[in-house]
């Protein structure tokens, strides 16, 4: 099996399919968008059939969030789902952190870079250290570098 | 893994046990009927691990008394919540974006410039609230 590094244009156009030709400005766009279609749904055949792995690092997945919450203005819970479908499909491979993280994107408004720290703080164990107040919505531990300039062991302190 | 299915009989609650086979020496168990029909998994599907507290558990997110509190947060090591996770093709997610296309889907490259401003900007309007 070969395994590739898809970036996030990959991951968007497998998203999509088909959807956007019709939006095409010109024929000559428009056969782009199909042959890119083509070749997508060719590489998909790969991909389920065990031939081909795509991992899809964590940085690429933000980006998509990125490029379907700002650009596309779409829901965080749509995004979390869709996004989510394709991360667990078979031989398609990323990190366990940004799939928590995924999850927990529909259900607060906080920044999908801002949910990973949380989850790698549980994962690894660790608070996070920050001067963003934003982080008290989240459930988990975390100071300011005060609060560690000002006491040995801040775990003691809590 | 032992799960336990909770359940209430005459207000007393009653737990049901299901134990595995044993683990071979590449973790491999066999996974009671029961207990795959209570996950809804079978062949190819996979199990999902999670540690949780209680807190997380039971979405509590402060209590007043500092006892229960501490009890909240310190049974992490003995909660592991499993969830089945059903196989799922790549195909469940080609072309699955319900969008209504005005223009052909952006090029990311084109738009990394505006992710970068709008991560600083997203920060910047966070650390005002």
């Amino acid at each position: 099996m070969r395994r590739f590094i898809a970036d996030a244009n990959i991951g968007m156009r497998i998203l999509v399919g088909d959807r956007d030709i019709a939006a095409a400005e010109t024929p000559e766009k428009a056969e782009m968008l199909r042959a890119m279609y083509e070749d997508t749904r060719a590489l998909l055949t790969q991909v389920s059939d065990g031939k081909v792995t795509l991992y899809f690092p964590d940085a690429v997945v933000e980006e998509m969030i990125f490029v379907l919450s700002k650009v596309y203005n779409l829901d965080r819970e749509y995004i979390s789902r869709k996004i989510l479908t394709l991360l667990e499909a078979d031989n398609i491979e990323s990190t366990d952190t940004i799939r928590r993280a995924l999850s927990q994107y529909a259900t607060t408004n906080l920044d999908i870079v801002d949910i990973k720290l949380g989850v790698l703080s549980k994962e690894l164990g660790s608070p996070v250290l920050t001067w963003d107040k934003g982080f008290s919505k989240l459930n988990f531990e975390y100071y300011s570098p005060r609060d560690i300039i000002d006491t040995e062991d801040p775990e003691e302190e809590s | 893994m032992v799960p336990f299915q909770v359940a209430l009989k005459e207000n007393t609650l009653m737990m049901t046990k299901y134990e595995t086979g044993r683990l071979s020496a590449k973790g491999v168990v066999a996974i009671p009927k029961n207990v795959r029909n209570i996950l809804g998994i079978g062949e190819g599907d996979k199990l999902e691990f999670e540690q949780v507290t209680l807190r997380e558990l039971l979405g509590i997110k402060e209590v007043d008394q500092p006892a229960l509190d501490q009890i909240l947060e310190q049974l992490i090591d003995e909660i592991v919540v499993v969830r089945g996770v059903k196989k799922k093709s790549v195909w469940d997610a080609f072309g699955s974006l319900d969008i209504d296309f005005t223009r052909p889907l952006v090029d990311v490259r084109d738009v990394r410039d505006q992710y970068r401003e709008g991560l600083i900007a997203d920060d910047l309007h966070r650390q005002d609230d």
